[in-house]
């Protein structure tokens, strides 16, 4: 979780698992391509945007990454 | 095993490019987008500031720029046996823009001329397509690389507009027996066709012709539009791999290979990508800090820019790939060098009037 606050740019332990996508304010494009090189180069999972895109909470983006990402 | 598809018989000569003069820099992005967001973006793709041209001159005349020095350099005069234009912004829809700087050249008849629609990976398209072609009756090659992107950027797209600049590149290819061969691989996904596109212009949507009444307003689609998150999932899907088999073609490791030259897409994807292929940093080279994307003559450019001095002197192995709008890809491993390099030239272009 806080390695993905570092991918997204965003403050440490500012995100919680039941937060909105849409409500985090820096949650853009340019965020969406940050994950993507985030999970092929520590998880080597390539996400697609579609995935990405279904995603509502960070919940489901810690889903995606197959549960490797600890809380 | 030998690569059945490498080419032989072709030597790179020279090189050289073309940059417009007018600058869209950092304080300009400010105005756009504010201080924050302008920083922000810049951070991510690494684009500082870019060149671009007024709205008169167009990619032939930054390519006759770049072609007529490079063609006085090498003392070729008329003899040039083939001529290929890359560009996806041509100076009309018909003719060839190869036919037209034939004409501007003022080269010899038989000569053969034709221009290749491709973006990212249309110097590597250019390159596989002249060695091809060449032979003991075709020895000597011009190719003309260049885009002016920024006459189709909406000025208020955070997604493209900080990212392009435009370019004219000229590259000046010899027939010889005694060349190294060169490995190419070249590929394309239809698929994602739309998701880097300047829709409408060409005959599926004409453009309503301003200012004549009855005729709908413009959407946007003249304008270019990238799905940033799709051309990086087709990067991290396809270009890693590409370049690990044509190395492997080559025969080539990656510390056996000198430098790595990729298209200038954006810093932040070049750096994944170099980190993902453990290509250590001072064998990738990025040089769109002060250019942008320069689209099909970024490879061109940066070979000019960032090495121009090194390859003027020495034999490079050089891995050579270009992949985006298409999606389309190709990538080579070549020998190059010494070879002459009149220099980057940055100024103001004057377009050359219609015949």
């Amino acid at each position: 979780m806080r390695r993905i606050e570092t991918a997204l740019e965003l403050n440490p332990n500012s995100l919680f698992e039941s937060e909105a996508l849409d409500h985090i304010e820096g949650w853009d494009s340019l965020a969406v391509v940050n994950l993507m090189a985030f999970a092929d180069e520590h998880f080597g999972v390539q996400l697609s945007p579609t995935q990405i895109n279904k995603a509502k909470t960070v919940a489901d983006l810690l889903s995606l990454l197959g549960g490797r990402v600890s809380a | 095993v030998p690569d059945a598809a490498a080419v032989r018989g072709v030597r790179v000569l020279g090189i050289t490019a073309t940059v417009p003069g007018g600058v869209r820099d950092f304080e300009h992005l400010v105005s756009l987008f504010g201080r924050v967001e302008a920083e922000r973006v810049v951070k991510n793709i690494g684009v500082r500031s870019r060149h671009v041209v007024s709205s008169a001159v167009c990619t032939s005349d930054l390519c006759l720029d770049a072609g007529r020095r490079l063609l006085q350099a090498l003392s070729w005069s008329a003899d040039v046996d083939l001529l290929i234009v890359v560009t996806q912004t041509p100076d009309f829809f018909l003719p060839a823009t190869s036919c037209v700087v034939h004409g501007r050249l003022g080269l010899k008849k038989n000569c053969a001329s034709f221009d290749i629609n491709l973006g990212c990976s249309g110097y590597v398209y250019g390159l596989w397509m002249a060695a091809n072609l060449m032979g003991p009756s075709r020895r000597r090659a011009l190719l003309l690389v260049g885009d002016t992107i920024s006459k189709v950027l909406p000025e208020a797209d955070r997604s493209v507009t900080p990212l392009f600049g435009d370019a004219g590149t000229a590259t000046a290819l010899e027939w010889t027996r005694s060349s190294t061969p060169w490995h190419f691989e070249l590929g394309t996904d239809g698929s994602g066709e739309g998701h880097l596109k300047v829709a409408a212009g060409a005959f599926r949507e004409r453009l309503p012709a301003p200012g004549k009444p009855g005729l709908q307003e413009s959407s946007g689609s003249e304008f270019l539009r990238m799905n940033g998150a799709e051309v990086f999932a087709f990067t991290l899907r396809e270009v890693k791999p590409l370049i690990e088999r044509v190395l492997a073609n080559a025969g080539w490791s990656v510390a056996e290979t000198d430098a790595f030259v990729f298209h200038q897409a954006n810093k932040f994807m070049l750096e994944h990508l170099a980190r993902q292929s453990r290509i250590p940093v001072d064998k990738l080279v990025i040089n769109l800090e002060s250019f942008g994307n320069t689209s099909s003559a970024s490879i061109p450019l940066a070979l000019v820019d960032a090495l121009g001095e090194e390859l003027s002197n020495h034999s490079m192995r050089l891995l050579l790939a270009g992949f985006g709008v298409g999606f389309s890809w190709g990538a080579v491993a070549i020998e190059a060098g010494p070879m002459v390099i009149p220099g980057l030239k940055i100024h103001e272009v004057a377009p050359e009037a219609n015949a």
